[in-house]
């Protein structure tokens, strides 16, 4: 149990977030509303916002694929990323805490879990990368798990 | 512009401020740390440029001492030689003089 635990320890401290950023982007870039629905659709069911969200989200995938290589430039649109989920969020928090006739479902405690896990998942690549380019502008290097 | 997204909005802006202020700030910690090792490891250097200097100097020093001293040993062989030779003459004539008296 110790040694799982370790292993959890070192995966989050030592391993490399690339494998995963990429995935992701890409997972997001094609699973993104704005490429398989138009504004109309989102203008006729009350929510046009909701296709220009999706379509920042598209501009900060796209960037973050095409910037894996400068780490500094990839970093900030992590970071744009993280702000959105963020905003959706609170948004979405607050809307519930102001709806007055609400009334309590496990899908909200599910979804607002899940969506915290990301929010972890979103911190932590964005903490990783921030401290490699740090780490590179001031000239240090970070000592890995053999040293 | 509803309330949620205007919470959602300062949430974010407070976040992103905070957020470049304390890697900001990391960095300047870094930094402030790299230049005190940059430092301590020039210091470390000129300490060693300096132990060489002053070793190449006194290994030169020694081999002038180490010469000198071969010619010493070789001028004390020599007057061993002579101060033996001396006392011998010297006993010579003693044993001359006593025979006479």
């Amino acid at each position: 149990m110790r040694d799982l635990i370790a292993k959890y320890k070192d995966i989050l401290v030592y391993y490399d977030h690339q494998p995963l950023l990429l995935f992701w982007a890409v997972a997001d870039v094609f699973n993104n509303q704005v490429l398989w629905t138009d504004l109309s659709y989102w203008t006729e069911i009350g929510q046009p916002d909701t296709y220009w969200l999706y379509m920042v989200y598209l501009v900060i995938s796209v960037g973050i694929l095409s910037t894996l290589n400068h780490i500094e430039k990839c970093a900030m649109f992590v970071f744009w990323y993280l702000m959105m989920h963020i905003f959706s969020t609170i948004r979405f928090c607050v809307s519930l805490y102001l709806e007055p006739d609400l009334e309590f479902e496990m899908v909200i405690v599910k979804n607002l879990t899940i969506t915290f896990v990301y929010f972890l998942l979103w911190v932590w690549i964005y903490s990783k990368m921030k401290m490699e380019a740090v780490l590179k502008k001031v000239g240090a290097s970070k000592e890995g798990p053999n040293g | 512009m509803d309330n949620a997204t205007i919470v959602a909005i300062v949430t974010c802006l407070i976040t992103g401020l905070l957020s470049a202020g304390g890697w900001k700030f990391y960095e300047a910690v870094l930094k402030q740390k790299a230049n005190e090792r940059k430092e301590e490891k020039s210091e470390r250097l000129a300490y060693r440029d300096d132990l060489i200097k002053r070793v190449e100097k006194l290994e030169d020093e020694k081999d002038g001492c180490m010469k000198v001293l071969g010619e010493l040993k070789t001028e004390f062989a020599a007057m061993k030689v002579k101060v033996e030779f001396i006392e011998k003459e010297n006993e010579i004539l003693k044993l001359k003089l006593q025979n006479r008296i």
